[in-house]
């Protein structure tokens, strides 16, 4: 009898069994797909915007995405705006671009890759979906164009209910987690910016009745479908 | 020729693949499978997150097991383990850990022979276990043990060799060659 067999037996034996190992790996996919979603890719950036300057840089922002570009104007926001806070602002989004802050990422997982999109979601079919309106909100909601990259930046909400409301740009929109991550092969360029409350910025894409939102790697993104 | 998640197998089949071993090498230090499960879980986010790329696959593999016994050695230190007190790691082997399901006579006995073996092992102190595991399961050489556990030569030596001696005393009753 020798003790390496015997010993080789009773560790097969406290393997994991195939529930466990599944139970395990689908934890792990789940958290990793979280920095995807949730990640702050240009939080370090906000750090860069000081005191008063920051705070009525955020403000301008959302005010930019809410209203309307005469509304902002009434509001006088980008008057009291110093000249010095408007610069940083400028800064603080063009540092923000896709090119800046693509980092070497993985390629690999979620299954096989067919082309450019490798979890590809059902087709949307037309465009000419009515959106439901954000709570709250009296905007009139229009269709997000399919793919269309905004100048502008969207405000961005997440709710505590899961769902996600977009705003801006004409779009105002509650989308619910699709519970789906697309993983593309390439970082992405055409994306739109999107903003919250506390100045978090998020790179999306909406396309059709979808809503994508893209980890710092530009090609892993949570899926969100028009509620 | 490199190895990466970027140009090899997905990142799932290095984890269907690694899983066993980190989850054994967490659990031979834990020897608490729930804590063994998180552990491993852990393991394959850093794994993950590191995005590494490796010269060989004995380079990747050496990266999980030094992953795998770092976040064993942490859960094992952490508050929640000292306070559940784990005085005896045998306590928490699990109770169908070693049943094959044949109620047979001689698999019964055998089921019996792999728990004292296991239950001599988890008696040791942890950096033997890792050891053991490592050199009679993963069948991994001495220097290759030194090298996945950032240890010399000499200290894996003696860690076996303690070992075993330990363990030729606890198991003298089984007669092993």
């Amino acid at each position: 009898m020798k003790f390496s067999e015997e010993y080789k037996s009773a560790m097969n034996e406290i393997s994991p069994d195939e529930k466990t190992s599944r139970r395990i790996e689908n934890a792990v996919m789940e958290r990793i797909s979280v920095p995807a979603k949730k990640k702050k890719p240009f939080y370090v950036y906000a750090g860069a915007l000081s005191g008063a300057a920051a705070c009525i840089a955020v403000l301008c922002v959302v005010l930019i995405n809410v209203n309307s570009g005469s509304l902002v104007k009434d509001t006088s926001g980008m008057a009291l705006a110093p000249t010095g806070s408007a610069g940083l602002l400028e800064d603080y989004t063009t540092d923000a671009s896709p090119s800046s802050v693509t980092n070497e990422t993985t390629d690999m997982i979620f299954t096989e890759s067919t082309n450019d999109k490798i979890n590809s979601f059902q087709s949307a079919g037309s465009a000419g979906f009515e959106a439901p309106e954000a709570e709250g909100s009296k905007n009139q909601v229009s269709v997000p164009k399919d793919n269309a990259v905004s100048e502008e930046v969207y405000s961005i909400e997440f709710l505590t209910d899961g769902t996600v409301a977009v705003k801006g740009n004409g779009i105002n929109a509650v989308f619910r987690p699709d519970n789906a991550v697309t993983h593309f092969t390439n970082p992405q360029q055409d994306l739109s910016k999107a903003k919250t409350q506390n100045g978090e910025l998020y790179q999306i894409r909406l396309e059709s009745n979808f809503l994508y939102i893209f980890g710092d790697d530009l090609q892993t993104a949570e899926c969100y479908k028009l509620a | 020729m490199e190895f990466s998640l970027k140009t090899t197998e997905s990142f799932n089949e290095v984890m269907r693949h690694y899983l066993p071993m980190v989850y054994r090498i967490a659990f031979t230090r834990l020897g608490n499978a729930a804590e063994a499960e998180d552990a491993a879980q852990d393991v394959f986010v850093r794994y993950f997150k590191a995005d590494k790329t490796y010269q060989s696959e004995e380079h990747r593999k050496a990266f999980l097991i030094r992953c795998a016994v770092n976040r064993a050695n942490s859960y094992a230190k952490s508050a929640h383990a000292q306070h559940t007190a784990h005085t005896d790691a045998l306590e928490n082997l699990p109770d169908d850990a070693l049943q094959t399901g044949d109620t047979t006579a001689d698999n019964a006995l055998k089921a019996e022979l792999h728990r004292e073996v296991l239950e001599a092992v988890m008696r040791l102190a942890p950096d033997y276990r890792t050891a053991i595991y490592l050199f009679y399961f993963e069948d991994m050489s001495v220097s290759q043990i030194a090298e996945a556990t950032r240890s010399r030569e000499n200290t894996v030596k003696s860690r076996l060799s303690r070992a075993r001696e330990k363990l030729k005393a606890e198991l003298s009753d089984l007669n092993f060659d």
